[in-house]
């Protein structure tokens, strides 16, 4: 009996077999990946940021507020200088931004993923504070969600001094050749105006590659230094962000 | 093949069940942990820049 089941065993069984096993491997990808961008990325940038902001509470001691809207120093490519907090996002939505915004410098890492454009100005400066993040794809998605921004939602970029508010005005979308959107002020040639603009630069259509751009367009309307704790506008959309950071 | 499997495997069927389960789950693992990020990085990319 057995002898004759072991002789049934055609190679057309094992291609069979074979083939279920790799449905399987693939139907696994479609499940995993979405699950790892938006759940697992996301949650260790969550914990990230909170010991990032952590480790400047502890610094910010030292150096007393003198009134001015600080401005960070340019750091050197690859390198974390702040966080992006969006509640628009997700209401714990906080990702790390570095500088530069090369594939393998800032943007395909889960432990960067926001990067910014080093022609372009720091927080708290006269002219264009430009970023770019992934929204889709397999790595990081810190802009997957850019769609939901409205106008008036508020987007918080902190660094070790403190909180910079930037409020979301419009969003359009472009040509991936047009690099006037990283203008001092956006589309506009010449002086630059007094205006600090926030703009974040991504791909589009979401999950279907990347013919296009979307890009938000935000201003800057103040700055809280961090021995004044997180804005109080952040704290009543993401209250979880009390617990981490105060 | 998997009939192959079942046939390698020594013991009662209960014994053969929880091994495959667990073989089952070590393969799950390695494939999350190796396999999905190896594909990961041989899909194309997306540009979210300007300008590049």
């Amino acid at each position: 009996m057995r002898k004759q089941r072991r002789a049934k065993l055609s190679p057309l069984t094992v291609i069979g077999e074979l083939l279920i096993l790799g449905g399987l491997g693939v139907f696994g990808y479609i499940v995993w990946q979405p699950w790892h961008t938006s759940v697992a990325v996301v949650e260790k940038q969550l914990q990230l940021t909170t010991a990032d902001s952590k480790a400047w509470d502890e610094e910010a001691a030292q150096a007393p507020y003198d009134g001015t809207v600080p401005v960070p120093e340019q750091p050197p490519i690859g390198e974390v200088f702040g966080t992006l907090h969006v509640p628009a996002f997700g209401t714990t939505f906080a990702n790390r931004v570095a500088e530069g915004t090369g594939w393998w410098e800032t943007l395909n890492y889960d432990d960067k993923g926001i990067g910014h454009y080093p022609t372009s100005v720091m927080p708290g400066e006269t002219g264009n504070f430009a970023v770019a993040a992934h929204r889709s794809g397999g790595f990081i998605t810190p802009f997957k969600e850019i769609m939901n921004l409205r106008i008036g939602d508020p987007l918080f970029f902190e660094t070790a001094d403190g909180w910079y508010t930037y409020r979301f005005r419009s969003l359009e979308y472009v040509l991936p050749t047009d690099v006037g959107v990283l203008n001092p002020f956006p589309w506009i040639e010449g002086e630059p105006g007094t205006d600090q603009i926030l703009t974040l630069t991504t791909c589009h259509p979401k999950n279907w590659g990347s013919d296009e751009r979307a890009i938000a367009y935000a201003i800057f309307e103040g700055f809280q230094p961090r021995s004044d704790g997180p804005p109080a506008e952040l704290a009543e959309l993401n209250p979880a962000i009390l617990g981490g950071t105060s | 093949m998997f009939s192959l499997l079942w046939r390698f495997l020594p013991g009662p069927a209960w014994l053969r069940v929880v091994v495959l389960l667990a073989l089952a789950v070590v393969l799950v693992w390695v494939v999350i942990n190796y396999v999905y990020p190896w594909v990961l990085v041989q899909f194309p990319e997306e540009e979210a820049t300007v300008g590049t």
